[in-house]
């Protein structure tokens, strides 16, 4: 029986029949036979592609069943090494979103006043002419600092081009609701610490809890990770069958009771924002009770290293001994290695302490002393008693004072992890979305550094793959691949600079000069103009760790588009969803963009209440089974799978692509492509013009001849497989490179920096994001975990008694998917999930809907009664309701409001380093209140969200774009 | 032959794709089920609680009470495999076996008025070449086909490698002999016996 020629229809008309059949005692096999002849003239033709699913930021390949152009069924592809035919409900419901009514697939053109949602279908060509005039236009009138991008949240196609956008036109501002709130400060702070990867596993950074090659871990900690939830069939299939098959141990941290928290051997519901306070609990108990890794903490960190308490900087051994000569010094004077200062246990005195493989160290490091240095007239501590000292407080019995969670509890968890040779934090994006999103990474990565869990079997931080393995001295994440988007600058030759000596850095960087000249005339002068646009970042002197990933918080941009000061930042390209779901403090958002912005373009699959509130053109982009790309987002552990279009429908485009032909178009109206700061960056971050040229560039990747020889040999080449043995390595900064030393790690120390003395710098330069160039300094960033609290909390506000926090839920990414029906029915407005303690205190009851106020405004959810909460705390995830504009509606709305907790969450609480929005842990009262209007919450409600687009004729690639 | 699924509670997270993947396989509209997923608990003292998820489906019972009350022989279990079918040429939609079934896991289609549930995805499993797309798709590997008679079945190999106290049956008040199993190892909850 050939399956693959018969249709699901056809299946289900065949599965009646047969039952019959069998009923009627006839042999089942000739019945099905003669069916399945009877359809053959009749059946459709089924194709199978495999595609990866573009559902969330994780990569699951998959199979696409496609019947006369139409997709008809999904399923993970199961030979897919961690989802093993596993798809989530966020990937199947592309079989909605891909053909749902609410998709646009011709360029609009605002017909109405903003927020009013009419719209006007236009040509490409008039789509992009009337781009490129914008932008034109506000470069003539307003300068380059007019223009500003905006994306989203991980996962997003093309996310690029908002960040590019500055280094091609020299505009200084990009505003992004993930980054500085999702995973910026984490893979920053880790990028500094070890120049390693970090600890978040949705970002597929931590994958030994998903290694099978070499299963070695024994106890997991997701302090606010919840992969079941965020990436189901991926990380969350690889920790349910570690937890099952291999007897994988874990620990959650997290105010809610997640999927992750439901099967974890312990769980410490922490008070949202009290993370700070729990990490140094655990960071006492570890330093107390001496469950550290000596050995390693003494010659793998620079605990023992003596810093000045004047300057908080380590001291150099040439400091205090003008005439030491330092045995690792590069005659080249271009791969110092400095030598730092200890103190020495065997000879009970302070003594140099230079980079040494552990067996050749002249020195027995102490790790807690203070000590004074009469040659500097200082004080000095080694980096391990400043640890101490902070951490010193935080007994078990005040760490659950002020964290609410029992003593003997946070005690279970310590025993579990630090009685495990194989462990690790996986540290989820919680932190990101608060003020404390510097301190609480900087706790993370200190705990699992103390235990020696780096580059070791069983870690979350390791480093894979041959990229992994030095041969000359490792100096910063550029070196390890390790994601940062320096390679904008490194265009310019400014910042990022991968080597830790000026003279390193200044043959780099010119270069580089060289380099940029080749695209470029005048290259200094625009390297010049860009930095320049770099110090004008709005907020850039206190928030220079956003440098990282050149972000600006936005409600600093929400301020400047207000007020015009410093500048205002008019024309906007926006490439993601739904800022008024997403992005903090909603409501002043809105109304800062509708009421000031000169011009705005998105570019997305479908209408969002965004658009209808200040969008003026809309280009329509592809969903992904619509998507070809070879390399963004296509890698599941050491295997490489292609994602390509299966099927394509309007006039819908790939979004690397439109943009490139406004930018192109803009030059094009000024006079020239040197007309703006560099035309050429746009192809340096996979934005492109020539589809044919990317898809040639692709299908190198795969090693096929062609791009259409690989997607019609598609099995030939994809997945790229590396061996798993050149993949799973370990303890690389034990191999002994080209100066003869070993490796150690690409920080300045070449050690793991568990006291960042980057940040210290960092705060006073702007030093490594600007180099050659200098920000001016602001007050000191943390060079070790610091307890800290949210702005607002429980310990201090007597208004707001109930204290919000947040996480995902299963139904979908971020902004997406609230147009999928069959989604939506299952989780039709948002859970607001309180303990039954404050139900009763308030007088609500499960299922009732809930007011929710906080000092920016008021939404809804609906009470989920649980003790999966704690008292005093209440959970609710991000949402917004699309059917409020649907043509039903009497009195339709822009679906902002309702039920948004962005409408409740502050812009201007920002962290220090970062300078991001607070989007958990921050205060809020609740009272039983009404079904907002509008809302659907019946299963039948949403048959205006079911697909009707699957008769679209196919679109011919060739005649969509124009000039393309 | 008892072909049937076994569901481990071990590994499920409550995703719900099983509930939709279902829905697209089989063409149910908004609204209509063949399989839904029950929140049990969190039950405890808080912080030291704990929950799991129940994955409800037609349990391809050995007596099947929607058989015994059909009145024109339209539900009926087969003979070969062991699944409840409904021939739907033969169903008046009358009703009766929606509500004598035990498990609540029967409705009425709303176009054809016909009886509907979980046929295990007969249209793929019925020459023993596939499994059901739940099983296939199920994102935590929570799911397991196969008949129970068969040692070396998926659903049975699943079953071996857990202690008899690991495994569950729903309540059977009416004794109609459910053969859905599910796994949940008391580590991770108590197993609660559920009343309709």
């Amino acid at each position: 029986m050939e399956k693959q020629t018969l249709t699901r229809r056809t299946f289900v008309e065949l599965a009646t029949l047969t039952s019959a059949v069998a009923a009627f005692g006839v042999s089942f096999g000739s019945k099905l036979e003669e069916r399945e002849q009877a359809y053959a003239a009749s059946a459709p033709e089924r194709q199978v592609y495999t595609t990866v699913c573009h559902g969330c930021i994780q990569v699951c390949p998959c199979k696409v069943y496609v019947e006369d152009g139409v997709v008809v069924k999904l399923e993970g592809h199961p030979d897919a090494p961690i989802n093993k035919g596993g798809m989530c409900l966020k990937g199947l419901g592309q079989l909605q979103t891909m053909y749902s009514p609410r998709r646009v697939i011709h360029p609009l053109k605002r017909a109405g006043e903003r927020g009013t949602n009419e719209w006007e279908v236009i040509s490409w060509d008039e789509a992009i002419q009337l781009g490129g005039e914008q932008f034109a236009t506000a470069i003539e009138k307003y300068g380059p600092y007019s223009l500003w991008g905006a994306s989203g949240g991980g996962g997003l196609y093309a996310s690029e081009i908002a960040t590019g956008m500055q280094y091609t036109f020299g505009c200084a501002v990009e505003a992004c609701t993930g980054a500085l709130q999702c995973y910026c400060p984490r893979s920053s702070i880790a990028a500094l610490m070890w120049s390693g990867w970090n600890q978040s596993m949705a970002d597929s950074a931590c994958l030994e809890p998903l290694n099978e090659y070499n299963p070695t871990m024994e106890v997991l900690v997701e302090w606010g990770a919840q992969p079941a939830v965020s990436q189901t069939a991926q990380s969350g299939r690889g920790v349910a069958d570690a937890r099952s098959d291999r007897g994988l141990k874990t620990i959650v941290i997290d105010p809610n009771m997640s999927p992750d928290a439901v099967k974890a051997d312990v769980w410490l519901p922490v008070r949202p924002g009290s993370d700070t306070a729990m990490e140094l609990g655990w960071l006492r108990y570890i330093m107390d009770k001496k469950l550290y890794d000596e050995d390693f903490c003494k010659y793998w960190t620079n605990l023992p290293f003596l810093i000045n308490t004047e300057t908080k900087l380590p001291i150099e051994a040439e400091e205090i001994w003008p005439d030491y000569v330092n045995p690792c010094i590069d005659p080249n004077e271009v791969y110092d290695t400095p030598a730092y200062v200890c103190w020495d246990n065997l000879t009970g005195t302070y003594q140099p302490f230079p980079f040494s493989a552990p067996e050749d160290a002249q020195v027995d490091p102490e790790l807690f002393k203070e000590v004074k240095i009469p040659e500097l007239g200082v004080k000095a501590k080694t980096a391990g008693q400043i640890y101490w000292e902070e951490a010193e407080p935080w007994t078990l019995e005040h760490t659950a004072e002020i964290t609410n969670v029992p003593a003997d509890l946070i005690e279970e968890a310590l025993e579990l992890y630090t009685g495990a040779e194989h462990a690790g934090i996986a540290h989820g994006v919680f932190s990101d979305m608060m003020q404390i999103n510097g301190e609480v990474p900087l706790g993370c990565l200190a705990i699992d550094f103390m235990m020696g869990h780096a580059n070791q079997p069983g870690a979350t931080l390791t480093n894979r793959g041959e990229e992994s393995l030095s041969t000359s001295r490792p100096t910063g994440p550029y070196k390890l691949l390790v994601i940062s988007y320096q390679l904008e600058r490194w265009w310019f030759g400014i910042s990022w600079t991968i080597g830790w000596t000026k003279k390193q850095n200044d043959k780099n960087i010119k270069e580089q000069l060289k380099e940029l000249g080749k695209h470029n005339d005048h290259p200094e002068q625009r390297r010049d103009q860009m930095a320049q646009a770099i110090k004008d970042r709005l907020g850039v002197v206190h928030h220079k760790a956003a440098q990282y990933w050149e972000q600006t918080g936005p409600g600093m941009i929400r301020e400047a588009v207000e007020t015009g000061e410093p500048y205002r930042p008019r024309l906007l390209y926006e490439v993601s969803g739904n800022k008024m779901a997403m992005i903090a403090n909603a409501t002043q958002w809105g109304k800062a963009m509708r009421e000031n912005l000169d011009f705005a373009i998105q570019q997305y699959p479908m209408i969002t209440s965004e658009t209808i509130e200040y969008i003026d053109l809309f280009y329509p982009t592809v969903e992904w089974l619509e998507y070809n790309n070879g390399i963004n987002l296509t890698v599941q552990c050491n295997t490489q799978w292609l994602r390509r279009s299966v099927v394509h429908i309007g006039e819908t485009v790939h979004p690397e692509q439109a943009y490139t032909l406004t930018v192109n178009k803009c030059c094009d109206i000024l006079g020239g492509y040197d007309k703006i700061l560099s035309h050429d960056f746009v192809y340096v971050l996979g934005m492109f013009d020539n589809y044919d040229e990317k898809k040639a560039e692709w299908a190198a990747v795969y090693g096929a001849p062609s791009w259409d020889e690989l997607i019609n040999n598609q099995d030939k080449y994809s997945p790229l497989v590396t061996p798993p043995e050149e993949f799973w390595y370990y303890y690389q900064h034990e191999n002994i490179v080209d100066d003869g030393l070993p490796a150690g790690f690409g920080t300045e120390s070449r050690k793991i920096e568990v006291y960042c003395s980057a940040n210290i710098k960092m705060a006073r330069t702007g030093f490594p994001y600007v180099y050659p160039y200098d920000l001016d300094p602001c007050d000191d960033y943390p060079a070790i975990c610091q307890y800290l609290e949210n702005e607002e909390n429980a310990l201090t506000d007597t208004e707001y008694p109930l204290t919000f926090t947040s996480g995902r839920v299963h139904y979908w990414h971020h902004g997406t998917m609230r147009h999928c029906a069959f989604n939506r029915e299952l989780l039709p407005a948002p859970d607001c999930r309180i303990n039954p303690e404050t139900a009763k205190k308030y007088g609500i009851e499960h299922g009732d809907w809930v007011k929710i106020t906080s000092r920016r405004g008021s939404t809804h959810g609906r009470a989920y009664v649980t003790k999966g909460v704690a008292p005093d705390t209440v959970f609710q995830e991000r949402f917004w309701n699309p059917e409020c504009y649907d043509d039903t509606q009497r009195d339709p709305s822009n679906g902002w409001e309702e039920c948004n907790v962005n409408v409740l969450t502050p812009d201007t609480a920002r962290s220090r380093m970062y300078g991001g929005s607070t989007y958990r842990g921050f205060q809020v009262k609740i009272e039983k209140s009404e079904r907002p209007p509008r809302i659907w919450v019946e299963p039948e409600e949403f048959e205006p969200f079911m697909p009707t687009l699957q008769n679209e004729p196919l679109t011919n690639e060739d005649e969509v774009l124009p000039n393309a | 032959m008892r072909r049937t699924l076994v569901i481990n509670l071990d590994r499920c997270s409550g995703c719900d794709s099983c509930v939709t993947v279902c829905k697209y396989e089989n063409g149910l509209q908004l609204g209509e089920y063949y399989n839904r997923v029950v929140a049990v608990g969190p039950y405890g003292d808080f912080p030291r609680v704990s929950m799991y998820w129940l994955p409800i489906q037609c349990q391809q019972c050995e007596n099947p009470q929607c058989v015994h009350v059909c009145p024109t022989g339209a539900s009926y279990r087969d003979e070969k495999t062991g699944v409840v079918l409904v021939n739907a040429d033969k169903c008046i939609g009358c009703s009766y076996c929606i509500y004598a079934c035990p498990y609540g896991v029967r409705s009425l289609n709303k176009e054809t008025n016909v009886a509907q549930k979980c046929t295990l995805c007969s249209q793929l499993t019925a020459d023993g070449s596939d499994v059901p797309v739940c099983v296939h798709n199920c994102p935590t590997g929570a799911r397991f086909f196969g008949d129970l008679d068969d040692p070396d079945s998926e659903a049975s190999q699943e079953l071996a490698r857990y202690d008899d106290d690991c495994i569950h049956s729903l309540s059977d008040p009416k004794n109609a002999g459910p053969t859905c199993k599910y796994i949940l190892s008391p580590k991770y909850a108590e197993w609660k016996e559920i009343h309709q």
